[in-house]
C-alpha cells in the first residue's frame, strides 16, 4: 500500500533519470514492485523451502512413511531418530509430514487447475458474449454462491469412494465461482478494447477471439487468485481428510495428520509439527497473493 | 417492500429445489441402495421393503413424493436408527447445534465489527498492524487446529475449562462454562473474515465526502461514527451473512466432533459415513434453507439501510 506508493515516487524519479535508456514493461514494473515486497518474497523463500523438504525431504530420511520399525516405539516426543517424534503406531512423524505435504500440495493444485479451467471458461464466455447469455450464466453462479457445497463434496465422497482424484475435482469444481466472476468482469472491459474490434473487423471467430484476444490479457487477475485458491483448496482437502472422508491410511494428509494429532492430547507434538507446517504454508501463499495484487493491480489499493 | 420480498422469495425457491434436487439426485446414483449391503434378504422381503420406502417408483415418481413429504416436515425414516424418523434425529440435535452456532455467529459479528472498526480508525499504526496480523492467522489457521489448540491451552496443560461440552446433569454453571472452547472455537475464523472486512469498509466510508461534511459541521468524532460512519460501514457485513452462516454450519462438522457435542453436524457425519441416505439428505435441505434464508433476510436489511438500492 504505501510502500508500492513510496517505490511508484521512486521509480518515477529513477524513470526520469533514465528515460533516455529504455522504457519498461508492465511486467518488469510489477516484477520490481514484487521483488520490493519483503513479505511476499520471504513467503516465496519459505515455500520453496517446503516445497523442495517435501519432494525430496522423505528420500533423505531413513523412515519409511508407512513402516512401523517398533510397536514400542509408538508417541515418542522428537529425538535424534525421529526429528518429529512418532505417531500412534511408531512411525516416523517428519516422514509423514512430508508425505502430507506432498498430498496436501498436489490437492491444492491439480483443484485449482481444475477451477482456473472452468472458472476462465465460464466467466469469458459470459463476459465476452454478454446480454441473455451473461445474465443466464451469472445467475447460475449467483445461485450456486448460495449452495453449502462443502456438504455435497461430502455426499460425493460417500456415494462414490474416497478416490484421491474425484476429491481433486470436486474441490476445483466448487472453487471456481469467485474466478468465473473476475474474469468476466475483466472480459467486459476487455471486449471494448480497440484490438478487439479490429479482430472482428477482420473476421475472427467469435470463440477464437476469446481465445486469442481476452483469456491472455486476463493473466494478471488470473494469477492473483490462483495464488489465493490454493491455500483454500488445501483447507478444504484437510476438512475432507480430518472427518475421514478424504485420504485414506496408510497414505496421508496434513488433515488426517491433524485429526490423529487432535485424538492423542497426550502428545502435543503429533499436532503442533503437521498443523505448524500447513498454518506456515496458508500464510505463505495469501502473502504472496496480496504481493501479487500490490505488483499487478496498484490502482486497486 | 412487499414487492421486493415476492420477488425476492421467487428466486429463493427454485435455489432450493435445485438444492433438493441436486442431492437427491446425486444419493439415487448411489451404486447400490440403503439394502444391498445387509444379509441377502428373500426377494419379496426385499421387494416389500422397497415398496415400503417408495423405492420401487420411477426416480421422478420418487422424487415428487419425496418433495411432498419434505414439503410437510416429513423427512422419512432414518435408514439406521430403525426407530427414529429423521426429522425427530433433527430436532434432537437442533438445540444443541442453534445454540452454538447463533452464539458463534453473534460473538464473531460483534467481535469482529469491534476488532475491524478499531483497526480501521488506527489505520496503519501498530493497533492496526497487530489486528490485521492476528486477522491473517486466524483466516490460515483453520477451525479443526484452533479447536485441538485451545483444548490443549485450557483443558489439558491447564485445568481451565471442560473440553467436552453438552454436560447437562451438573447444573447450569457447568453447562455454561463447557460451552465456552467449542463458540469461541467456532467463532474465530469468522472473527478474523469479519474483521478484515469491517476495516476495509469502515475505511472507505471515512474517506467519504459525507464524513467530511459532517467534520467540516463540527460533530465530534465519537457523533461521526456513530450517526453517519457505522450505518453504512455495516453494509458489507450484513451482506456477508448468508456466506458466515454457510461457513459456520460447515465448521460445527468439526466442532461439533471434536467436542463431542450431540448436534446434528455429527449426525450428518455419521450418517455421511453409514450412507444412512434420509438423514443426510434432511440435513442438508435443512443446512440450504438456513442459508437461503439468512441470505434473503440479509439482502431485506440492505435494502432497509441503504438508500441506493432500489426495491424493485
Amino acid at each position: 500500500m504505501t510502500n508500492s506508493h513510496i517505490d511508484l515516487n521512486k521509480n518515477a524519479q529513477s524513470m526520469e533519470a533514465a528515460s533516455e535508456i529504455a522504457g519498461r514493461s508492465l511486467w518488469e514494473d510489477a516484477r520490481r514492485r514484487l521483488f520490493s515486497n519483503k513479505a511476499a518474497i520471504t513467503s516465496m523463500v519459505i515455500l520453496a523451502v517446503v516445497v523442495g523438504a517435501a519432494l525430496f525431504g522423505p528420500m533423505l530420511s531413513s523412515h519409511g512413511y508407512e513402516d512401523i520399525r517398533d510397536y514400542s516405539a509408538y508417541l515418542e516426543p522428537p529425538s535424534s531418530t525421529h526429528w518429529m517424534g512418532t505417531d500412534e503406531n511408531g512411525r516416523d512423524l517428519f516422514v509423514r509430514t512430508l508425505i502430507g505435504a506432498r498430498v496436501s500440495l498436489a490437492v491444492g493444485i491439480v483443484a485449482t487447475i481444475v477451477s482456473l479451467i472452468i472458472g476462465v471458461t465460464w466467466g469469458a464466455v459470459a463476459g465476452y458474449f454478454g446480454g441473455r447469455v451473461d445474465n443466464v450464466m451469472m445467475r447460475i453462479v449467483d445461485i450456486l454462491y448460495s449452495l453449502p457445497f462443502i456438504f455435497f463434496v461430502i455426499i460425493l465422497m460417500v456415494v462414490f469412494g474416497n478416490s484421491l482424484w474425484l476429491m481433486f475435482v470436486a474441490i476445483g469444481a466448487i472453487e471456481w465461482l469467485t474466478m468465473a466472476r473476475i474474469v468476466r468482469g475483466q472480459t467486459l472491459s476487455l471486449k471494448e478494447k480497440e484490438f478487439v474490434e479490429a479482430a472482428k473487423a477482420i473476421g475472427v471467430s467469435p470463440l477464437k477471439i476469446v481465445a486469442r484476444h481476452i483469456v491472455p490479457n486476463l493473466v494478471g487477475p488470473v494469477v492473483i487468485y490462483v495464488t489465493l485458491t490454493i491455500p483454500y483448496a488445501i483447507l478444504a482437502e484437510s476438512f475432507l481428510s480430518f472427518l475421514g472422508l478424504g485420504v485414506q491410511e496408510p497414505l496421508t494428509s496434513w488433515g488426517v495428520l491433524i485429526s490423529e494429532g487432535a485424538n492423542a492430547p497426550s502428545a502435543p507434538w503429533t499436532l503442533l509439527f503437521p498443523a505448524g507446517l500447513m498454518a506456515t504454508t496458508l500464510l505463505c501463499f495469501n502473502f504472496i497473493g496480496d504481493g501479487l495484487r500490490d505488483a499487478l493491480d496498484p490502482k486497486d489499493r | 417492500m412487499f414487492a421486493y420480498i415476492l420477488k425476492r422469495l421467487a428466486t429463493a425457491i427454485p435455489t432450493l429445489l435445485i438444492i433438493v434436487a441436486v442431492a437427491f439426485f446425486m444419493m439415487r446414483a448411489a451404486p447400490g441402495g440403503p439394502f444391498t449391503s445387509e444379509r441377502n434378504l428373500p426377494p419379496a422381503i426385499e421387494a416389500n421393503l422397497k415398496a415400503k420406502y417408495n423405492l420401487d417408483d420411477p426416480l421422478p415418481i420418487q422424487f415428487l413424493k419425496y418433495l411432498g413429504n419434505a414439503i410437510q416436515g416429513d423427512f422419512g425414516p432414518s435408514l439406521t436408527n430403525r426407530d427414529m424418523s429423521v426429522s425427530e434425529l433433527i430436532l434432537q440435535g437442533l438445540p444443541v447445534s442453534l445454540t452454538i452456532g447463533l452464539s458463534s455467529l453473534i460473538l464473531a459479528v460483534f467481535v469482529g465489527s469491534l476488532l475491524g472498526g478499531i483497526a480501521a480508525l488506527r489505520q496503519n499504526k501498530a493497533t492496526d498492524y497487530g489486528v490485521m496480523a492476528v486477522a491473517m492467522a486466524g483466516i490460515c489457521i483453520p477451525n479443526f487446529v484452533v479447536a485441538p489448540l485451545l483444548t490443549l491451552t485450557f483443558g489439558v496443560w491447564n485445568d481451565l475449562l471442560p473440553t467436552s461440552g453438552w454436560v447437562e446433569n451438573k447444573g447450569p454453571a457447568e453447562f455454561y462454562r463447557s460451552l465456552i472452547l467449542p463458540i469461541i472455537a467456532l467463532a474465530l475464523p469468522q472473527i478474523a473474515i469479519i474483521s478484515r472486512l469491517m476495516r476495509g469498509s469502515m475505511i472507505e466510508v471515512m474517506r467519504s465526502n459525507y464524513i467530511r461534511t459532517a467534520k467540516a459541521k463540527g460533530l465530534s468524532a465519537a457523533q461521526i461514527i456513530r450517526k453517519h460512519a457505522l450505518r453504512a460501514a455495516i453494509l458489507p457485513l450484513v451482506s456477508y451473512l448468508g456466506p458466515a452462516t454457510a461457513a459456520l454450519l460447515t465448521g460445527s462438522l468439526v466442532i461439533e466432533k471434536i467436542f463431542g457435542l450431540p448436534g446434528i453436524s455429527r449426525y450428518f457425519v455419521t450418517s455421511a459415513v453409514n450412507r444412512d441416505y434420509t438423514v443426510v439428505m434432511g440435513v442438508v435441505i435443512l443446512y440450504a434453507t438456513l442459508i437461503v434464508v439468512l441470505n434473503l433476510i440479509a439482502d431485506l436489511i440492505i435494502a432497509l439501510l441503504d438508500p441506493k438500492v432500489k426495491l424493485t
